[in-house]
């Protein structure tokens, strides 16, 4: 089991922009916490599953797992190497490594270029320079993406095949350069629900027979419950809770997690409507609450949640949690508390 | 009586392509204070037929034929003052995205006091914002926010001001456009909580058009099945569920992921939704059904009672069809 992408510490802040009369007066420009110090390691071959609401800092971790944002603080090691130092030569051998498929593949294709050359762009990047070298390997790419014939739809434009298809060309583009590690973010929140599975099964079909390692970034729990071999939840910057798949939709154990788990509608009009609701929304990332940032939230929230942030700590079998609730110390408070 | 009627509505498109299509041949009814899911993906039709509910189709869209009937009278026939005074009042909608429903330059409490006022004038902008502020608090929120401008809420927020100005003319019928999609799953909980709640509470009718399954087993009673711009399959909540009829309802169900479940494996359906812009002679989903036989291709379905109350198209349960 070795390691593929590791993060230590990660944290990305975004400056808020002043506005006239505080640059005037020279008020300190606030600063978004969007990642605020997310450590986490990817293991090479696995599915891991990132799920998060909006606001977050998912889609920043994906990015910054990328180098597509450099940390403001805190390591990105990918295969061993700390990616923010790379140049030159080891940058450009990082870019064929590591691929994203993005959310929306209406956004993601020009619509004035056909999708065999949108799928052959990064090819002709990397230094294949021979076009038809070039055409055969995107045509094979397209035949394991599902284009049948594939030479019917290279010449194609976007608006000439449906959304279902155009995600298949964004895939395909991803992984024209064979990288090793992928990261998709939202790959079929666009797509309607008959389309959706089958999407995510030929990104684990290509996963197997490519050896990639995934990093799927969604809202979508139901994604990681049937895709995830581990899972880690986000919480306004921070993993709040992260094991296997089996270990968290058995024994979630953070209580955003268990909310979030229990806020999914579920098709069957007999499943018991027994929730836990939760008050409120996410917080603002410019000034999250002081200590654990879900105590606002929390339905037992107890003193300590307001004063001191908790780690994330092991709690059981690979299982990390970061909640009060589970410390020593914090069952002793909370015992106290319920008495 | 019924408090909607729709009887064989078509609704059609101008498009570059030709005509399309939206709405095929969709007749239902509903009941005082019955709630109506009607779940289907997009492109389906759906949202087009919860728009001629209110005869609110955008110009290029035209009712080519049928009838709806909201208590009895036909709203497609109405004009002018008529058609103002029933939207709102009789029937009212909630659009999908709170971002851009709400006028941005316009505090919440004008936006309350302009559709109030706009039906009643004799009401004062005051009692109007009095009125808006006791809806407000139903909502679960304070009514300072009234001289909030939109940017200021967030989109839970938002959606819940909504839903409040659908209700603020006691309409009979609310009808809800996948009111939480564009909401986060805790969010879209509160929401449907509110959503049941107001049902109760202000004892609506409602009519909630949504692609997910697991939206309508929450708050629906009776679910339609659009496909391709017709209805496929009509029960009651439990029955679509537990024994659906319909091969595409039957696939859509196990498709859906469900959180609950221990299954691990899902199914998927092959092929994409059809294209409505050319006629499709026989079954619309016929050329997606695992089930396809040579009838379906060339015979269209029609709507019928199979079982008591369960409504289906589809030639696998006509006489003597295994």
């Amino acid at each position: 089991m070795t390691s593929i992408l590791a993060m230590q510490e990660v944290k990305k802040h975004f400056p808020v922009k002043r506005s006239f009369i505080e640059g005037l007066v020279g008020t300190k420009a606030k600063q978004v916490r969007a990642v605020d110090g997310v450590s986490l390691d990817i293991i090479e071959g696995e599915t891991f599953v990132l799920v998060g609401e909006s606001g977050s800092g998912k889609t920043t971790l994906g990015k910054l797992a990328l180098r597509v944002y450099l940390p403001t603080s805190g390591k990105v090691i990918f295969e061993g190497k700390d990616i923010s130092a790379l140049r030159g030569k080891g940058l450009k051998d990082f870019r064929k490594s590591a691929q994203m498929v993005y959310q929306d593949p209406v956004a993601a294709l020009n619509p004035r270029t056909r999708i065999g050359e949108a799928i052959g762009e990064p090819l002709r990047f990397h230094g294949v320079r021979d076009s038809s070298a070039r055409r055969e390997r995107v045509l094979k790419m397209m035949r394991k993406v599902g284009f049948d014939p594939a030479e019917d739809f290279f010449t194609r434009y976007p608006h000439e095949i449906s959304g279902g298809q155009r995600q298949r060309v964004v895939i395909a583009r991803a992984l024209i350069l064979e990288p090793r590690f992928v990261v998709a973010d939202e790959p079929v929140a666009m797509l309607d629900v008959s389309i959706r599975a089958q999407i995510l099964k030929l990104l684990l079909d290509l996963k197997g027979e490519m050896n990639l390692t995934l990093l799927i970034i969604t809202h979508d729990i139901a994604i990681a419950k049937y895709f995830a071999d581990r899972v880690a939840i986000m919480y306004l910057g921070q993993v709040v809770e992260s094991a296997s798949k089996d270990e968290v939709f058995e024994n979630p154990m953070h209580p955003y997690t268990k909310a979030l788990f229990s806020s999914v509608p579920v098709p069957d009009p007999e499943a018991s409507r027994r929730r836990l609701i939760i008050k409120g929304e996410i917080p603002s990332a410019i000034t999250p609450p002081p200590g654990c940032r879900f105590n606002p939230r929390c339905p037992y929230v107890f003193d300590r949640c307001r004063v001191e942030d908790p780690m994330l700590r092991r709690s059981g079998d690979g299982h990390l949690v970061a909640c009060h609730l589970y410390d020593r110390a914090g069952q002793r408070a909370e015992g106290e508390h319920s008495h | 009586m019924a408090l909607l009627v729709v009887k064989d509505l078509h609704v059609s498109y101008a498009s570059p392509k030709g005509e399309l299509r939206a709405v095929h041949g969709v007749s239902f009814d509903m009941q005082e204070q019955e709630t109506l899911g009607i779940v289907g993906e997009s492109g389906c039709g759906k949202s087009t037929l919860g728009l001629a509910l209110l005869n609110l189709l955008p110009p290029q869209g035209k009712v080519t034929q049928g009838k709806i009937l909201l208590d009895g009278e036909d709203i497609l026939s109405m004009q002018g003052e008529k058609l103002r005074q029933v939207r709102g009042k009789m029937v009212a909608m909630i659009f999908q995205d709170p971002m851009t429903s709400l006028n941005p330059v316009k505090k919440i409490g004008d936006h309350f006091a302009e559709a109030i006022r706009a039906h009643d004038p004799e009401v004062t902008k005051e009692e109007a914002l009095e009125k808006a502020g006791t809806i407000l608090n139903q909502l679960g929120i304070s009514s300072d926010r009234l001289n909030d401008y939109p940017h200021q809420l967030s989109g839970g927020m938002k959606q819940r001001i909504m839903i409040g100005l659908g209700v603020a003319l006691d309409p009979r019928l609310l009808i809800a456009d996948e009111p939480t999609t564009s909401l986060d799953v805790v969010i879209e909980a509160q929401i449907l909580d509110l959503l049941r709640q107001l049902k109760d509470s202000l004892k609506l009718s409602m009519i909630l058009i949504t692609h997910s399954l697991g939206v309508v087993a929450e708050v629906a009673d009776r679910i339609a099945i659009m496909y391709g711009g017709e209805i496929f399959e009509l029960a009651d909540v439990r029955t679509i569920f537990k024994n659906p009829l319909f091969p595409y309802t039957q696939l859509l169900l196990k498709l859906v992921p469900n959180v609950a479940s221990k299954s691990t494996s899902l199914e998927w359906i092959p092929g994409s939704p059809p294209d409505l812009s050319s006629p499709i002679p026989g079954c619309k989903f016929a050329a997606r059904c695992p089930y396809v036989f040579d009838r379906c291709k060339v015979d269209p379905p029609t709507l019928r009672e199979v079982r008591p109350a369960h409504l289906v198209a589809c030639h696998l349960y006509d006489e003597g069809a295994k």
